[in-house]
């Protein structure tokens, strides 16, 4: 007899939203994709944070890949962003990213 | 990773209408599982900078988010196949997630929502019987057999009543009433008799019609009985229907009471195969289904029987029904399957609220104490947000559809299952 599979599939975690359901005005699903950099290198030891502009509350929260890439997936195109990285080693400020919709 | 486009869903969002007609239900599977819905003409296609397609449809696309669109007759001709919908900004427009970044589209063809990717193997002179199968089968895909016969010549089922279809799986079919061959196994299936499944006994009230029924059409007699002989409401019925051409799973709204339909009042069918853990001398089959052999005038508690809410309720109306597993003896009478499930309030537990929609695969046993293999697509649902209608949902690239079903016709109390769709990039 094989192994029975139970498994639980991909759930998703907002800090604030609640964005499984709710597509925004124009009813569209989107996403953000971008890559944190330390001095022209990407630099994979930080903490992206996703806040959503209209309330000034944390969306989500990324720690980048192995490569410094970082992805927010399961949003909408209505909502405007602002993408804040901050620098686990506390060596460089933290660097702000306006004005971020998802596509 | 390339978008996911093989299991699709369908609603009465979508405007497909499903009334208290003979008839109704057949039509559906056939558009549902073999042709595929048409959309109103394209006036225009265009390619966005990510490369998805938005197009404008020349009247209201009635489509929902995650659905299946195929697009045939564009040029070039790359862009034909299918696409899932991850944007309807408007009533007229659509966006299919699409990588075709750079290229231009110089003819806009025809589009419509995807079939589930069936055959209508058999049909009858008549118009009230089918037989489906998954195009290109392998030998476990079961011949579906949907019989919406209401005489038989002698006997007959009065049209005014509760609207159903006689549905089960048979093996190996040479003709549309290829039932009575003792040779080939049925879900479900009495050994005493081939024809249980399939016949109308009985005159008047007392007629009996069929054994696995799916309704679409009945009314609800006080607390949790329901008469066959009771007349439906006129008019179209929400409802919700899901898979591939492994399995699929129908909700429709079969409740009415004090003059309405009773939007919640739906019931959970499903049939096809199963990821099973077992060989397959015994084919993986399940059906979801309202097992009654009680004549057409004594209340039915479709909710309190064995079966009756599958995957929810009690570990006894929480199962569904799968074919024995007893090689040396393959014609056997029909088992049951008893799922394996956190709790029996899908829907209604808030016991995986902070991971929405919380979803968990569902696999199952029989009353031989065999492990039988995992349900394909249905899923519990952690999460107690109230479902009303289908409702997709977004969770990171994975895509699930959601709806209701009414577990206790008395105290109206509604669960709700999550259905994978699967990803979308």
């Amino acid at each position: 007899m094989k192994p029975l599979s139970r498994k639980a599939l991909q759930g998703a975690r907002f800090i604030n939203g609640n964005f499984t359901v709710d597509f925004g005005a124009n009813n569209t699903v989107a996403s953000i994709q971008g890559a944190t950099r330390k001095l022209g290198q990407n630099y994979k030891d930080t903490l992206v944070v996703l806040y959503n502009k209209a309330t000034f509350l944390p969306v989500a929260a990324r720690k980048p890949n192995e490569n410094g890439m970082y992805s927010f997936f399961g949003l909408n195109t209505d909502l405007t962003c602002f993408i804040v990285g901050f620098d686990n080693q506390k060596k460089y400020n933290a660097v702000i990213q306006d004005n971020v919709v998802p596509k | 990773m390339a978008t996911d486009v093989d299991v699709q869903y369908f609603s009465h969002l979508n405007g497909l209408t499903l009334g208290n007609n003979w008839g109704d239900l057949i039509r559906l599977l056939d558009t549902c599982l073999v042709n595929g819905l048409p959309l109103t003409s394209i006036t225009s296609a265009s390619i966005d900078a990510q490369g998805n397609i938005d197009l404008t449809t020349y009247a209201a696309h009635n489509s929902m988010l995650f659905q299946i669109v195929e697009l045939s007759g564009f040029v070039p001709s790359e862009l034909n196949g299918k696409y899932r919908i991850k944007g309807t900004p408007s009533t007229n427009q659509l966006v299919l997630k699409a990588a075709h970044a750079g290229k231009t589209v110089t003819t806009a063809g025809t589009a419509k929502l995807a079939s589930l990717g069936y055959d209508i193997v058999f049909r009858d002179t008549d118009d009230v019987k089918r037989v489906y199968r998954a195009k290109n089968p392998t030998a476990q895909h079961p011949f579906i057999r949907v019989d919406e016969t209401i005489s038989d010549a002698v006997n007959s089922y009065s049209s005014a009543y509760a609207k159903s279809a006689m549905v089960g799986l048979i093996e190996n079919m040479t003709h549309i009433d290829d039932y009575l061959d003792p040779k080939k196994l049925q879900l479900p299936l009495d050994t005493a008799d081939f024809a249980k499944n399939w016949k109308i006994t009985g005159a008047g009230a007392s007629v009996v019609r069929g054994w696995s029924k799916w309704y679409w059409a009945t009314m609800k007699n006080g607390a949790s009985a329901h008469l066959e002989t009771s007349s439906p409401l006129m008019g179209s019925r929400p409802f919700t229907f899901t898979g591939n051409k492994d399995a699929f799973y129908f909700m429709p709204t079969v409740g009415d009471l004090n003059g309405v339909i009773q939007p919640r009042s739906r019931r959970l069918y499903g049939v096809g195969i199963f990821d099973s853990s077992l060989e397959h001398t015994i084919p993986p089959w399940f059906l979801m289904t309202s097992s009654t052999l009680s004549t057409a005038n004594v209340g039915k508690n479709l909710s309190s029987d064995e079966g009756g809410t599958p995957l929810a309720g009690s570990e006894s109306v929480a199962r569904f029904l799968c074919p024995a597993y007893s090689p040396l003896a393959r014609i056997s009478n029909t088992d049951r399957a008893i799922p394996i499930l956190p709790n029996y309030q899908t829907g209604i537990t808030p016991i995986f609220a902070g991971s929405p929609p919380g979803a968990l695969q569902i696999p199952f046993y029989d009353t031989f104490a065999s492990l039988r293999g995992t349900l394909m697509h249905v899923c519990f649902r952690g999460i107690n947000t109230a479902i009303n209608s289908t409702t997709p949902i977004l969770a990171e690239n994975s895509m699930y559809v959601s709806d209701c079903y009414e577990i206790d016709w008395g105290s109206n109390i509604y669960s709700a299952v999550n259905f994978y769709l699967g990803e979308l990039e």
